[in-house]
Formats: structure tokens, sequence, C-alpha cells
């Protein structure tokens, strides 16, 4: 089973996160700041990392960026700073998942499965993907037009539109795109693909088939074509 | 302050410098014009220049009115200069009771002198013909009596504007013609550091973290822009240290609801959902109440944005949990703005026209150099004396601290907050087909 580690500076978060996880089978070690961090990684291998953001000495952030550059396991950052630039921040330092306290237990184990599983298929090579003068960043899950606007996607029609830029120019049936828009990260995702898909032509300004082409009783095709940016 | 100074003289020492240069100019005008021009000449008739048309002879100056008057009133006669009715008398051989010779009553008394020799400040040589070289100058009159109250009267010619009054107004045109291009150029030259200022200052209230003011000009300027870059500084204290409070909220307030929602894990299921309900509750409650102190803080991030996609989303959000809530399509709006905060802007009015108006119809967009942002509901509106007082934080209609109905009072503060942190504003109006709208502009 996956062997985890929790860094986190407060001990009841940290002892009652690892009992929770203990309790889906899950290896669980802890470590209460960064240098105790880098000491249990020294030792041990880690599948995924669960780390707080604001802790005594090197902060979280930090951490993950280091972590991340050296290529090491996925990171989950748990914090208390849920405003949109913090979590931007995290994501652009390499955390996959970024989750703001306080979060129900089976929230985090949702995110956990998801991030071993990206674990086992590999992270996208490119993180920022660009179509038709438009730009996708798949860290920050941010959509750039063509003069550089910030185009405000919701997290269903971002999902969706990650599904399109990943595998464009395939046929992809609604169920594929609803299985991989219904990921961890997509909360409130109780629309039909759609009413999704529409709304992502409409902010694309394609209300038609030009990008997002239908095709009779299959699904939807991604017409343009996908180049990392 | 590190970085060089451009030093120039002070504005004081500026100002006054052109004041002086000015009024030399002008003196030196004026000085010039006495000197160059020649000196006005009055008008200057001897005796027998005027005793001619008198007596019916032609008039060789030209510049006589002559007329013929059946009787002179005593009024009309003025101040009579006797002496020189006397000379006039000798000098046409009749009596002195046939003639008059008399000044306006609005020429200025002047003591007249007795008409004696050629007149020294005269620049004219003395009139040809005659030794006799008495003179009159000025306004004044002569009349001859011809004999049944018949009067003939001579007078100079009255012109509306002499040729050296011309001549002044012409170079007084003209100094201004000539001295217009540098006094333009010397005033733009000294509002040009106070332009600056004003920009800045503007600037400075969109945003603390501008750049600052180049320590460049007059001292005095120099002095002022150290004093703002100041300002400015201080106030990006101050955002951060606001920032450092939401952050150490943030952390002592949810760590221990993380905690708590961890322990639920292990209770059974009714109270364990009615607990997290309550963590999802106070969850919301800690988000709201630090969106608003960030609301209240200048915006942090400034990001160019389409506002219409962000409106969508927000939109979308609300239709998706069973609000009615339009929004006609059309054209995409550039903006720079916090997209977070600009966010939580069109959700606050729009979840206030959804909660309180039953149904939200949502207008967007660009006039001239602004965008506009109109919410409008179907609800029962605002009494006209609580449209302002809705924007107060923590402040309700009802009265009541329901979160079911009334949430906490912060929506309006915080999307106000938000649009002057933009540079703009929102106003509340009741629609006189009922409801209310709300209106919010920011600049393009």
């Amino acid at each position: 089973m996956a062997n985890l580690l929790v860094v986190d500076d407060d001990p009841g978060v940290r002892t009652l996160l690892s009992e929770t996880l203990m309790r889906h089978a899950y290896t669980v070690q802890t470590a209460a700041d960064a240098a105790e961090m880098d000491r249990a990684i020294q030792n041990a291998a880690f599948d995924l990392i669960i780390l707080d953001v604001m802790m005594p000495g090197e902060d979280g952030l930090s951490a993950c960026g280091r972590l991340a550059r050296r290529g090491g396991p996925p990171i989950i950052m748990l914090s208390a700073l849920g405003e949109v630039e913090d979590r931007v921040a995290g994501l652009e330092t390499g955390a996959g998942h970024y989750l703001v306290k306080p979060c129900s237990p089976r929230e985090i184990l949702a995110h956990v499965r998801a991030a071993l599983r990206s674990r086992e298929t590999g992270p996208a090579s490119a993180r920022s993907l660009t179509f038709n003068d438009w730009v996708v960043d798949l860290d920050t899950r941010q959509l750039f037009d063509a003069e550089g606007l910030l185009v405000d996607l919701l997290p269903g029609e971002f999902a969706v539109l990650r599904t399109f830029v990943e595998r464009p120019r395939k046929v992809l049936s609604r169920d594929t795109l609803l299985d991989h828009a219904r990921g961890p990260d997509t909360e409130a995702f109780d629309r039909a693909i759609d009413v999704q898909v529409s709304r992502l032509r409409r902010k694309l300004r394609a209300p038609g088939d030009e990008v997002i082409r239908t095709i009779r009783s299959e699904g939807y095709l991604f017409v343009p074509e996908v180049h990392p940016a | 302050m590190t970085e060089a100074r451009r030093r120039t003289a002070p504005l004081f020492l500026r100002i006054f410098l052109v004041m002086i240069a000015a009024v030399t100019c002008v003196q030196f005008v004026t000085t010039m014009l006495i000197f160059l021009l020649p000196a006005p000449v009055p008008r200057v008739f001897t005796l027998p220049q005027l005793a001619a048309p008198l007596t019916g002879k032609a008039d060789a100056t030209g510049e006589l009115h002559i007329e013929v008057k059946n009787a002179l009133a005593a009024a009309e006669t003025g101040r009579r200069l006797r002496f020189v009715e006397l000379r006039l008398a000798e000098e046409l051989g009749v009596p002195e009771s046939h003639v008059r010779v008399w000044r306006p009553l609005s020429y200025p008394i002047i003591t007249e002198l007795p008409l004696a020799g050629p007149m020294r400040d005269t620049p004219r040589p003395p009139p040809p013909g005659g030794s006799n070289t008495h003179v009159i100058f000025g306004d004044f009159n002569a009349a001859l009596l011809l004999g049944d109250h018949q009067w003939r009267t001579v007078a100079p010619l009255s012109r509306s504007i002499s040729f050296w009054q011309r001549r002044v107004l012409f170079w007084i045109l003209a100094t201004i013609l000539a001295a217009g291009p540098v006094a333009w150029w010397l005033s733009r030259k000294l509002a040009q550091p106070i332009a600056l200022f004003a920009r800045a200052a503007e600037r400075l209230g969109r945003d603390p973290r501008a750049e600052p003011l180049p320590m460049t000009g007059p001292p005095e300027i120099i002095e002022a822009a150290a004093s703002f870059n100041e300002m400015q500084a201080r106030l990006a204290r101050y955002v951060d240290d606001r920032s450092m409070l939401m952050a150490a909220i943030a952390h002592d307030l949810r760590t221990p609801l993380m905690r708590l929602s961890l322990r639920l894990d292990a209770m059974p299921e009714p109270q364990r959902a009615a607990a997290e309900g309550d963590i999802l509750d106070m969850k919301a409650m800690i988000t709201l109440v630090i969106g608003f102190l960030r609301d209240l803080a200048q915006p942090a991030r400034r990001q160019k944005l389409d506002l219409r996609a962000l409106t969508e989303s927000v939109v979308d959000g609300f239709v998706d949990q069973g609000g009615k809530v339009d929004l006609a399509p059309g054209e995409p709006i550039a903006i720079e703005g916090d997209p977070a905060a600009l966010k939580s802007l069109v959700s606050n009015i729009i979840d206030n026209a959804v909660t309180y108006g039953c149904a939200a119809n949502v207008l967007l967009h660009k006039r001239d150099r602004e965008i506009v942002i109109e919410v409008s509901d179907t609800g029962p509106g605002v009494p006209e004396d609580r449209l302002d007082k809705v924007f107060r934080p923590f402040f309700r209609l009802e009265g009541s601290r329901s979160r079911d109905t009334g949430g906490m009072g912060l929506g309006l503060a915080s999307a106000r907050a938000v649009a002057r942190a933009h540079g703009g504003d929102i106003q509340l109006a009741n629609r006189s087909s009922g409801g209310l709208c709300a209106t919010v502009i920011l600049p393009a």
C-alpha cells in the first residue's frame, strides 16, 4: 500500500490526519516542519506528501518548490490560506492539488487517491498548451485568449476543456468526457455534459462547431491542433 | 531616496523670476512706446486760421467744423475764454461782444495761460504766415455774431481714436501676441510637476504598489514627492500588515476546525453529517470575513481579464443552484483587475438580487471609458432612507441574523470596497417599475 508523509506543524492535525489515512490502509509517517520532512525523505521513499503551508522555519511553498524541482513524489497542499492567489501560488510551485482547511476527511481521501493515480499515469509533459492563439495553463487552471485576457472558467468547464486539449482531434463520447471531467477537483459537477460544452463554446467565443464539433450520436471532437506553449 | 536627484531652481525662485521678468517686459514696452513713438501733439490753431472761416472765407486747415446757429444758448457757451475772445476780436476787427470763445464743460479745467509767444512744448513749427503766432489747442468753440442773433461757430473736428492712440493699441496687442507663447510655455513648465503629482495620486488610489514618483524637478516638488513616496510606502506596509492579520485569523480558526473535522470521521453518521454542516458554515463565514478584509485592502493582483466570461461563470453558478439569473450575450469586455475580487463583487450583487429580489437580470456593457454592470431584480426593493445604509458592514435589512436569509451583511460592503479599489463605485436605486437595480461602474 502507498506510503504517505504528512507534514504539519499542528500536532492535532498531524496525528488525526495520519489516523484517518491509516484507517484507510495507507502507511503514514509525520513531520512537524520542513527539516523533519527532509530527514524522513532521506530515510524512506514516499508515494505522496501532504504538506501544510504555514509552518515555522521554511514554509510549505518553498519546500514544495524544492521537492518539485527534484522530481519528488506528488504533493497535496493542505493549507489554512484559501484565497485564489494562495491556490495559484501552491499549484504553480508544483503541488498537484491544493486543499483549504477545514475540509472533510473524505475530500482528502479523494485527492489522495487521485494524486496516486496521476503518479501511475505520469504527469502531463507540457503544463501549458496552446490552440488557435488560446493558452491553457494546466497548473493554475487558467485560460487566456489571444490578447492575453484571462477568461474565467468554472471548474467543470475547465475539466472538460482539459480533457479536450489533452486529447485533441479524437472523438470523445459523453461518458469519456464525464469520467475525466468529474475528477476530485470538480465540486458540484452535476450539469449534463452538453451544457458544459455549450458554455465552453461560448467562453471560447465559438458558439458553433468551429472549435468543438458535435459528432452525431457519438460525442464531441476538439478541432484545433494543440501545441505545448 | 537613493536615486539621483536632478536639482533645478526652486519653484519659488522660478515664479519670482518669471514675475520680475514679466513686469520688466511690460515696463520696457511702455518705455519704448514713450521714447520711440512721436509724442501725441494737440491740434494747434492760430488765431488767423480761426478768423478765416468765421468771416466766411475758406478753412485753410481742413480740420474745423463750421456751422451757422440762430442763437447761442447760455449753457452752450461753457467756460468762456475771455482773453482769447479779446485777441480774436482784435484779429477780426469787431467789438469784443461779437465774439465768443469757450471750452466745453467736459474739457478738463486747466489753467489757461494768456496766449503769448510760440508754445515751448509744441514740436510742430509755428504755423507759417503772419507774424501773429497766437495759438489755441484742445477742444474749443469759437463764434462770431453775424447779426440778427445769428452766430457762425467753428470747432475742431472730433476724431474717435486719434492716430497715436491707435498706435499704442497696436503695440499692446503686438506685445500680447509676442508674449503669449512664452507665457504658455512657462506656465506649462511650472504646472508640469503638479500635474505629474495629480496623476501619481490618482494611480496610488488604484494601486498602492505603483511605481514611486521620480525625484526630479524643483526642490519643493522633490520634497513633496519624497513625502508622497513615503506615504505610499506606509500604505503598502499597512496593506501588508492587514494581510498578515488575515493569515493569522485564517490559521488560528481554520486549524482547529480542521482537527474537529478529522475527529468527526469516527462519529456515528447522523451527528457527523450535522457537525460537518456546522463546520462548513463556519468555514463559509471565515471565508466571507477574510474575503471582506481582502476586498477592503487594495487589490493585490492586477491582471487583464474578460469581465464577460467572469460574469458568465458567476451567472452559470447561480443558474446551476436553481437561481433565476439572466445575462444577455455580447462582446468580450477587457478590464484590468483582481480576478478573485471582481468575481466576489459580481457574485455578491447577483446573490442579493436572487435572495431578496427573486430573479436577477444582468446587463454588461461598455460606454465611453467605463464599464457598467447592471443587476436588476423584481423584489420589493429597499426603503429610500436605507439605500446607503445597506452598504455598511454587518448591516442587514430584516434585522434577523439568520444565515438562511440574511448572510452576514457583508456582501454589499464588500462589493463597494472592490468597486472602489478598482477606481469605480456601486449605486443602488429602486426602479420605477418595481424592484432594485444595482449599478456598478468601473473604469475601462
